[in-house]
């Protein structure tokens, strides 16, 4: 029985090939819609992840009024963030690692670093390191900091690196909702089309399916070689949808490449992918397998 | 096969009752000739004692057993031991006669017994055609095909609805000739008197999808 499955299956997928092609063609661009949909979020966490795994504020005292400050400011910090003590760490810095860091603040208003004399202008600086918080968090405290902080009348500035962050992470949290319905739709769409191409795949063996119940053939010889076709055609087709995705991968890093690092999906997240669309087919094909065998065939 | 049909009621979608309270009993190797006009129910009929059509109410009785509709399993079972022959022959087109002729051996889960094949293609006269596909035969030959797959089948009951519709008079004969020497159940709807008369053992007539006379 395992060859005869075998072979309805091979003819299947040779008897038409223009048939087949098609079929993958169409698996590839429905499943393109869901892959490139996953590498935008995969990017966009990974933006973040990468941009803020090093994240922390530096803020930066009135020389003259530091030592009395310090205490009420470091409070200040950890009233502001709502953090416990353990996940931001206040410690201070030498002058030679605020210049290292005021480099990378893009905003840094107070400091010409071309001719400072950094000894003299940073007496004291309040180094806030943040642990185990999520990235989003790191940025967003990050920016309530630096805004609330600045008020202060003895803090000089505060400092804080990629500040164009802080925009990015903002529209993302204003939008949010908008992205989840967008991203919601799209796999909506991609399993309304892989629905849609199954049951078109399908109406074309209803005959041959019609006459195996005719014939009294049981129900796991006749399902059994759709669900391998079904399988097999999404299976190309998916490879197809992954490989289109790392050519326009790699175009968008020779042309994009300096500004944004983007990354492709790793082994298991090819694999995870995979086993996806060819899970939905697997279920989809059981599924409509078991409608048409169940349904009355002889029509009035 | 003995088949018994109790208060079989058919409605498709619509007004149209297709069979109404059927009562019929068909003795096991009886041959059983099913007449009347087109659309009077005859198809429907043969959909319900095959098991391919769903009653919508009344019971079967296979062989003292109530036909259960219910499980696609206890159904399967019944149509391995049904050969239904079809006006339209329901043949699969891209394939050739002897693999269309072939497929009830996989239902019946024997693959291997091809002689019965030959047996049936040598006794039907059609040996010439084996290795044609499907789509380059006559209406006749496609009959001769239709008919050939169901013996193949070695069927408790065959149902034939207008099996010699398409075919000349002398290979009309020669397929009726087979089928009486078939040593079961058997069910055909014809409109051939002279088929009727010559192989006739019990002519039932349906109109407008009640027994009108038997």
């Amino acid at each position: 029985m395992i060859k005869f499955m075998y072979s309805e299956f091979s003819r299947n997928i040779s008897a038409y090939p223009w048939r087949s092609i098609s079929f993958i063609l169409s698996f590839s661009c429905t499943y393109f819609i869901l892959i490139f949909s996953s590498f935008g979020i995969k990017n966009l966490f990974y933006f973040f992840e990468n941009a803020t795994s090093k994240y922390e504020v530096l803020v930066i005292l009135n020389p003259n009024t530091a030592e009395i400050e310090m205490d009420k400011i470091k409070s200040e910090i950890l009233k502001i963030s709502n953090q416990k003590d353990k996940k931001i760490v206040l410690e201070n810095l030498n002058s030679k690692e605020v210049y290292k860091f005021m480099l990378d603040d893009d905003n840094s208003k107070s400091i010409d670093l071309s001719t400072a004399d950094i000894e003299t202008y940073v007496p004291k600086v309040i180094k806030v390191n943040f642990n185990s918080i999520s990235s989003f968090k790191k940025i967003l405290l990050a920016s309530k900091i630096k805004n609330e902080i600045l008020q202060k009348k003895n803090v000089s500035d505060v400092a804080i690196p990629y500040p164009y962050l802080h925009r990015v992470a903002e529209l993302y949290l204003e939008n949010r909702f908008g992205l989840f319905l967008l991203m919601s739709t799209l796999y909506f769409s991609v399993f309304i089309l892989l629905y849609l191409l199954l049951t078109l795949s399908l109406k074309e063996h209803k005959q041959k399916i019609n006459l195996f119940r005719i014939l009294g053939y049981k129900k796991n010889i006749i399902r059994w070689p759709l669900i391998l076709e079904g399988t097999f055609l999404s299976l190309a087709g998916f490879i197809f949808a992954m490989s289109a995705m790392y050519t326009v991968y790699l175009q968008l890093n020779e042309n994009y490449g300096a500004q944004v690092n983007l990354k492709f999906f790793s082994i298991f997240e090819f694999f995870m992918h995979l086993i996806l669309c060819v899970s939905i087919v697997f279920f989809l094909t059981t599924l409509l397998t078991q409608k048409i065998i169940s349904d009355d065939f002889i029509e009035n | 096969m003995q088949i018994e049909l109790k208060h079989i009621y058919k409605t498709f979608a619509g007004p149209t009752k297709a069979l109404v309270d059927i009562n019929l009993k068909i003795k096991n190797k009886e041959k059983v000739f099913i007449s009347g006009q087109s659309g009077a129910g005859k198809t429907t009929l043969f959909g319900v004692i095959a098991g391919l059509l769903i009653p919508t109410s009344g019971q079967v009785v296979v062989n003292d057993n109530e036909l259960d509709f219910e499980t696609y399993r206890s159904l399967s079972a019944h149509r391995r031991k049904v050969g239904v022959i079809f006006q339209d022959f329901k043949l699969l087109s891209d394939r050739t006669v002897y693999e269309n002729i072939t497929l009830p051996l996989y239902a019946m889960g024997q693959p291997e017994n091809l002689n019965e094949v030959e047996y049936v293609l040598d006794s039907l006269k059609i040996n010439h055609l084996r290795d044609k596909p499907i789509q380059t035969l006559s209406g006749g030959q496609k009959q001769q095909v239709a008919i050939a797959r169901t013996l193949v089948q070695k069927p408790d009951l065959i149902i034939a609805d207008e099996p010699t519709g398409n075919l000349d008079q002398k290979t009309s004969f020669l397929v009726m000739d087979i089928f009486s020497e078939f040593n079961n159940t058997l069910i055909i709807a014809s409109h051939n008197e002279e088929i009727i008369k010559k192989y006739s053992q019990r002519t039932i007539i349906v109109q407008e999808g009640k027994i009108f006379n038997d």
